[in-house]
């Protein structure tokens, strides 16, 4: 049964302007059903969170993907006719809105007539310009029929561990352009009554490198679209095709409605303001010339909460898009917005696209956030959304301290990573595969009253896991060496950031892999902590080539399996190789059958003063390996002694005092008042001292800013006229 | 506290002032502060909160909202004027406090080293040519009030302007208590 032609069109059209007259979604002032009988409200509410939670969980279970299975990079949403969000599972939440986008993009475009929307039809989307973040996280889209008449959409997602992009894995970075990043689905109808057309699957086979777990997992994803579609047929069958229609829009217009509560609930009005930076180095990697840069990316955040409680994420001033993989459409930063919102403010009641009606992303046309470049690459996305939602987190955290609610205070900051393989696998046969291991167990950022996570966070799917070293050995040809805990590599503060880790591995197997990392910057940090807390270290992975890990192998000598014992052991001679540093994103390289890959999964970012830091937390983070003692001397003044009877680390409480009386004196000593520091730097940029990389970034940001020109200007005194 | 159960939805909770007390200390044990965590909100909490934070500093002024672990917006002779804990003043909240603290940015490699003891510089040094951390530290205490990242040349953040005068007057209801 097809949908009358048009239909949805004009009531996404009629939806949009009742809002907009009204201020209510679908003009609902009164919630109604709610009203008169709220157990019933609760109950439909309760079913349809059921059905998307059930999917998922069932489609976890019988996954090819171990992404999907044990990193749970999955998600099950169900939307209104319009594709406004209903209610959704937990995992890739990021995909709410991205759906959202791309099932509103099919409606615009008429897909009601061409190519029709049918009882049993299957759609997939993976293109960022219609609705996504990047190409490795396909939609499988099923529309939602009763007795004839379009009643919803479901729809699952799933992150593709390689996805045929010009390099192995799924977030290629020589994708300087969207030809690059992997195979496109544009919205296309793929399937009719509820199956999957044969030559999509083949498509998918002669595009991918390991192209069996995106062919079974996109038919997982279809079995928990079609659990979806069959539990809310169920439910309109028992509450009545009215009770239905009505339900499903007060609960977006309470979303709507507790976010604002939230927000005045919660938080300061007020206009709060950050920023950060991505540095990445491609100058003098095998990249076509027209990407061959060194540069610099600026992503600032302004975040206003005015006094109705909407919250406004303005990027005016973000870098221009570029011929990168760094780019970001504004569905996917919409996309990003709700996570960041679930991480802080919407993670309990209602929460749907009612949250997001109550909020305003403002994303500057022609930068990186909003490309006027059709075809600009989003294939590691993620480089640009995170940032930007640990800034917001920052923004929170101030509101959060000063009305009080310092249990609230969570720093975003868990910056991802991972490793991309490539080549021929242990089985003999070609093979790509991004590693999320390193991306799933980070450390997350500190909080007003304890410090950040260690080794478990994750911005973009707080629910993941990193799985056994096993599973991935089983997928790749390399062998774990080694996960250590690195101390001291969250940021320090009053409370810490959580501390990451590192991975290792021996390729094994094979002749030869291919190996870059994602997603981190190159010799920059990414992240600032909240007041006095510190960054976490800046990235870098690890090769030890043409070695000799196989001879200490076979010898049952001591192998390394962190970057201290790669240091000792070469330096006392009985580990041989050359050691190949590598910072953040950088094109793959070729890593040769029995040597080694280390990789460093971050940590988070601090909160307060490291000196204010209880010595009895420094002294427990020694204990278990998290700090060292050259930094609880030098950066927490904390005095450790280590009891070699006991075996057990103390802490001298009168030598610590006085190492903090001593750091407060030198701070006082080497700080200089703002404004002698004002004229020095002035003289530097009046003499353009500035690297050519920061000179570019400002240059282009200018062109694209008015108010961050004026800003600029202002605040270095600079003529009207100034341009770089 | 944990919250407590009416009929229709549960009450509001209250805590008292010594929960608040650990909890700005960070000592409150964790079930207590899951429990707050999970519960709805303390209508209560602001005022609650800044008598808490008025009690354990040394000067007079009223404190009219808390912007950071060491800064305070207090009133002061029909102002509102930032406060540190320790006493001193940076003047009108509505300028930058940044520009009244001192500051010492880390921009060479040296300076990045102190950050770092014992730690090969391969595993930990940026690029000092696009990274600097601009460490800024009250006057009055030499406390770190906050480390902010930059590219060199990059205008100081003003990281919060709060919007007093309507918190106040519209969401709390009352006027600002600057006198």
């Amino acid at each position: 049964m097809a949908a009358k032609e048009g239909v949805l069109k004009q009531s996404l059209k009629k939806n949009e302007e009742t809002l907009a007259k009204t201020g209510h979604y679908c003009g609902l002032t009164n919630l109604t059903l709610k009203e008169e009988d709220p157990i019933r409200y609760e109950v439909f509410n309760s079913r349809l969170l059921a059905a998307v939670l059930a999917a998922r969980e069932a489609v976890k279970s019988i996954s090819a993907s171990p992404g999907i299975r044990e990193v749970g990079e999955l998600l099950f949403a169900l939307y209104t006719p319009e594709g406004d969000n209903i209610v959704f599972s937990t995992g890739i939440m990021t995909h709410v809105g991205t759906t959202s986008c791309a099932i509103k993009w099919m409606i615009r475009n008429d897909y009601e007539d061409d190519p029709g929307i049918v009882e049993g039809d299957v759609f997939m989307n993976n293109d960022s310009t219609i609705g996504n973040i990047h190409p490795a996280d396909p939609q499988t889209i099923v529309p939602i029929f009763w007795e004839g008449e379009i009643v919803g959409w479901t729809a699952g997602v799933a992150h593709q561990l390689e996805i045929g992009g010009v390099v192995p894995g799924s977030v290629p970075p020589l994708a300087i352009e969207s030809f690059g990043s992997g195979l496109l689905f544009a919205a296309e109808k793929i399937g009719q009554n509820d199956r999957i057309a044969k030559p999509v699957f083949e498509r998918i086979r002669r595009g991918c490198r390991l192209p069996n777990l995106w062919v079974m997992d996109e038919r997982g994803k279809l079995a928990g679209c079609i659990m979806v579609r069959d539990e809310i047929q169920k439910v309109v069958e028992e509450f009545g095709i009215d009770y239905y229609k009505r339900a499903i829009r007060e609960l977006v217009e309470e979303a709507r409605r507790i976010m604002l509560d939230k927000v005045k609930e919660r938080l300061i009005p007020g206009k709060y303001r950050g920023v950060t930076f991505y540095g990445y180095k491609w100058k003098d990697e095998p990249m076509l010339p027209i990407a061959a840069n060194d540069g610099v990316l600026h992503l600032p955040v302004e975040v206003t909460i005015d006094l109705d409680g909407k919250i406004t994420l303005d990027l005016e001033g973000v870098s221009k898009w570029g011929y990168h993989s760094y780019n970001i459409t504004p569905s996917g930063m919409t996309g990003g917005y709700l996570v960041g919102l679930c991480h802080q403010l919407a993670y309990d009641r209602r929460v749907n696209e009612g949250t997001m009606l109550a909020v305003e992303l403002k994303t500057p046309y022609g930068t990186l956030a909003n490309p006027d470049y059709p075809y600009a690459s989003t294939a590691i996305a993620w480089v640009t959304l995170m940032p930007i939602y640990s800034v917001f987190s920052r923004a929170l955290g101030e509101a959060f301290f000063a009305r009080g609610y310092k249990e609230e205070i969570h720093l975003i900051c868990t910056p991802t990573n991972g490793e991309d393989y490539g080549g021929m696998s242990q089985y003999g046969v070609p093979f790509g595969f991004t590693n999320p291991d390193a991306a799933t167990a980070c450390g997350g950022g500190g909080r007003g009253v304890k410090d950040g996570l260690d080794n478990g966070a994750c911005m973009w799917q707080p629910e993941t896991d990193m799985a056994n070293a096993e599973l991935w050995e089983s997928i790749m040809p390399i062998v774990y060496l080694g996960r250590r805990i690195l101390p001291d590599s969250g940021g320090y503060g009053k409370y810490r950031g959580g501390v990451g880790h590192e991975t290792m591995h021996l390729i094994h197997g094979t002749e030869w892999v291919t190996f870059n990392t994602t997603v981190l910057p190159s010799k920059t940090f990414w992240d600032t902590g909240l007041f006095g807390g510190y960054p976490p270290t800046i990235h870098y992975s690890l090769v030890v080539s043409d070695s000799n890990l196989k001879e200490l192998i076979e010898q049952k000598k001591t192998i390394p399996v962190d970057s201290k014992e790669i240091m000792d052991l070469m330096e006392s001679g009985s580990l041989k190789g050359e050691r190949i540093f590598k910072y953040g994103i950088q094109a793959p390289i070729v890593v040769k059958g029995n040597d080694a890959v280390l990789n460093l999964c971050q940590g988070g970012s601090g909160y307060g003063d490291p000196i204010e830091r209880d010595p009895d937390l420094v002294r427990r983070d020694l204990e278990k390996g998290m700090t060292t003692p050259d930094v609880a001397r030098d950066i927490y003044c904390v005095a450790p002694v280590y009891d070699e009877t006991a075996k057990e680390w103390r802490i001298d409480t009168e030598e610590t005092e006085n190492l903090r009386k001593a750091m407060r004196k030198k701070r006082l000593q080497r700080g200089r008042p703002v404004s002698d520091w004002w004229e020095e730097e002035k003289a530097s940029l009046d003499k353009g001292e500035l690297a050519p990389e920061v000179i570019h970034m400002y240059k282009e940001c200018m062109g694209l800013s008015e108010r961050f020109s004026q800003e600029f200007r202002e605040f270095w005194k600079l003529p009207e006229d100034f341009v770089f | 506290m944990a919250a407590k159960r009416g009929n229709e939805r549960p009450a509001a909770p209250s805590y008292p002032k010594d929960t608040l007390r650990t909890l700005v200390d960070g000592k409150l044990d964790w079930p207590s502060l899951k429990s707050m965590m999970s519960s709805f909100k303390d209508p209560d909490r602001f005022d609650k909160y800044v008598e808490v934070l008025q009690e354990r500093v040394e000067w007079k002024e009223r404190i009219v909202l808390p912007i950071h672990e060491h800064l305070y917006v207090v009133a002061k002779n029909g102002n509102l004027i930032v406060k540190a804990v320790c006493g001193h003043e940076y003047g009108d909240y509505r300028q930058n406090w940044k520009m009244k603290a001192l500051i010492y940015v880390r921009d060479n490699e040296e300076k990045y080293k102190e950050l770092y003891p014992g730690v090969p510089e391969e595993l930990r040094m940026p690029d000092t040519r696009w990274s600097h951390l601009r460490e800024y530290y009250c006057p009055g205490c030499g406390s770190l009030l906050q480390v902010e990242y930059a590219v060199p040349g990059y205008p100081i953040v003003h990281d919060f302007l709060p919007d007093i005068e309507g918190f106040y007057e519209q969401w709390l209801g009352r006027p600002v208590p600057i006198e």
